[in-house]
């Protein structure tokens, strides 16, 4: 079994670069490849969406999974010890937030990859025969909560079991084999689209420019926000799969390819979904899926497709629905390895923190199980949330010193991290005020205009501003404990953290 | 046409680039590996 030492004991590591870099594509690529990246691409002008797209990888992801990836296999230790160890004692609370922004995502995406359980679940008992009533199945589900929390429960179980097994016996030998076959289901589901009559009209809508919209702000916010939300940068996800790197291994390379795997799956998903509507209806019912949602576009339109393609309710439905859950519980996968690293790093063995973990998870769950508005609140919430967190990562990068970590970073990657990265670490504050300024506006302008101040309206400013100031109390509040909590990684100086600074590591 | 030519620019375009940074990794991989190899016998 590979395993490298630590100060804090032996740990565990990935066999291969092939699998580390497949289970961070698992990470990144989830449920928002499938349901939202085709929407929000058609509409915000296809090709020049796509552009837009690319260029916010290499300024905002690239660099951020990058300084993740540093915080994490030079600290060994999860989110709130890797800020203790770069930043000093006085920043553990800062780890503290980035890692429960993720948890209260992981609450309510648990029921989300419910959802598409029991979405298979109907698929592979043919309930997408022609003419089904989607909307009316939909319905049906959501609005029985033994049923959504019984497939929430399935889910949580589901990655538990796995994490409990820790690197090797679970979630490693899991995800090298689940991320390539996902990748083949959505090549053989693009296909299928690609090869139904009239598919083409659905490709020119995602992928041929509309040049017009490269000067419209609103279209570059949303490429930006669709690739925060996409790759995982600043979730603190990476960050905890670093920690298992192996020893020199390559920073750079990783980080795009990553987001080049991360991209692929989503066009492969985007063209999956828009050459079938596009193929078996009309511009204006693509409109109306758009319009619907997240859900409503993967649940009820996409849905009512199946039956009226060959091949599409017995075999396409339970592909697609088997791509959804796949993707969704591979990124569930690594936001329960965060909290179950972070637990650990506190000195309590996986075998005892996993099992709490998943209670904790199907209780906290339960809300968003039963309510959709709910569920909707913390996935605005925490999902604008975790913009902080890449700012944090970046501010990390900072008070270790861009340079240091500079040079660190390009001591052993594959190709030469120079005045770039140091150049985008330091602009990296001006981008967040930018997007994040976007959303805060949106909250007051358009979500909910007449209650922005209402902290119960699900959408509105207070919410946000409440439940986050809520978390940075706590977390401030309890900075010292977390910071004497966490054992000692290799970065930790020996007499303790804070005790003096922070040492290099050669 | 426009439509196959921005599929391929798009679609291929990235295919093409994932192969070539996992063509390049696994390339990088073996040159270290023998990198250290070459240490470790140096050692000895």
């Amino acid at each position: 079994m590979a395993t490298q030492n630590s100060s804090s004991g032996s740990r565990e590591v990935f066999a291969s670069r092939f699998t580390f870099v497949a289970a961070a594509i698992g990470m990144a690529v989830g449920t928002g490849n499938i349901w939202r990246f085709p929407r929000v691409a058609g509409e915000q002008g296809g090709g020049a969406f796509l552009v837009a797209l690319v260029v916010a990888n290499l300024v905002w992801a690239i660099p951020i999974l990058m300084s993740e990836s540093l915080l994490g296999s030079r600290s060994r230790l999860g989110t709130v010890g890797a800020f203790r160890d770069f930043m000093g004692r006085k920043f553990a609370w800062m780890g503290g937030f980035m890692g429960f922004v993720t948890i209260g995502i992981m609450f309510y995406y648990s029921v989300v990859c419910g959802w598409a359980i029991r979405y298979f679940v109907y698929a592979i008992t043919g309930r997408f025969e022609s003419g089904a009533d989607t909307e009316g199945i939909w319905d049906g589900f959501t609005t029985t909560p033994w049923q959504t929390i019984l497939f929430h429960a399935i889910a949580i179980g589901t990655v538990g079991l796995i994490v409990y097994r820790g690197l090797k016996r679970g979630f490693e030998a899991i995800l090298k084999f689940a991320i390539p076959l996902l990748f083949v289901f959505l090549v053989i589901l693009a296909i299928r689209a690609m090869t139904l009559s009239g598919a083409s009209e659905g490709l020119r809508y995602l992928f041929v420019p509309d040049w017009g919209s490269m000067g419209d702000a609103r279209m570059w916010l949303e490429a930006f926000t669709q690739m925060a939300f996409s790759t995982g940068a600043g979730w603190g996800l990476y960050l905890t799969y670093s920690v298992y790197l192996r020893r020199r291994e390559d920073f750079a390379l990783n980080a795009t390819t990553i987001c080049a795997g991360n991209l692929l799956a989503s066009l492969l998903a985007g063209t999956a979904v828009l050459g079938t509507i596009f193929a078996l209806r009309t511009q204006s019912f693509a409109e109306e899926a758009a319009a619907s949602g997240n859900e409503g576009l993967a649940f009820i339109f996409f849905a009512e497709l199946f039956g009226e393609m060959p091949g599409g309710r017995w075999f396409f439905a339970p592909l697609f629905f088997l791509a959804l859950a796949m993707a969704g519980i591979s990124s569930l996968i690594a936001m329960m390895e965060l909290a179950t690293r972070n637990v650990e790093d506190m000195g309590l063995p996986r075998r005892r923190a996993v099992p709490w973990i998943v209670g904790v998870a199907f209780l906290a769950g339960i809300p968003s199980a039963i309510s959709l508005d709910f569920l909707s609140n913390q996935d605005f919430v925490w999902g604008v949330g975790l913009l902080i967190g890449g700012l944090f990562s970046a501010v990390a990068m900072m008070k270790y010193g861009v340079n240091r970590a500079r040079a660190e970073l390009d001591t052993v990657s594959d190709f030469r991290v120079t005045w770039w990265w140091t150049g985008l670490i330091r602009i990296f504050p001006a981008v967040f005020v930018a997007l994040f300024g976007w959303w805060i506006w949106r909250t007051v302008d358009e979500f909910a205009p007449d209650t922005w101040w209402d902290p119960f309206e699900p959408f509105s400013l207070m919410t946000m501003v409440a439940q986050w100031a809520a978390l940075f109390v706590v977390m401030f509040a309890l900075n010292n404990v977390l910071s004497r909590q966490v054992s000692a990684g290799p970065m930790t100086p020996p007499g303790g953290p804070g005790t003096v600074e922070t040492r290099r590591e050669g | 046409m426009d439509v196959v030519i921005w599929t391929l620019i798009f679609l291929g375009g990235d295919l093409l680039i994932l192969i070539f940074l996992l063509s390049w990794a696994v390339k990088k991989d073996r040159e270290k590996a023998r990198l250290a190899e070459g240490e470790d016998g140096a050692v000895e």
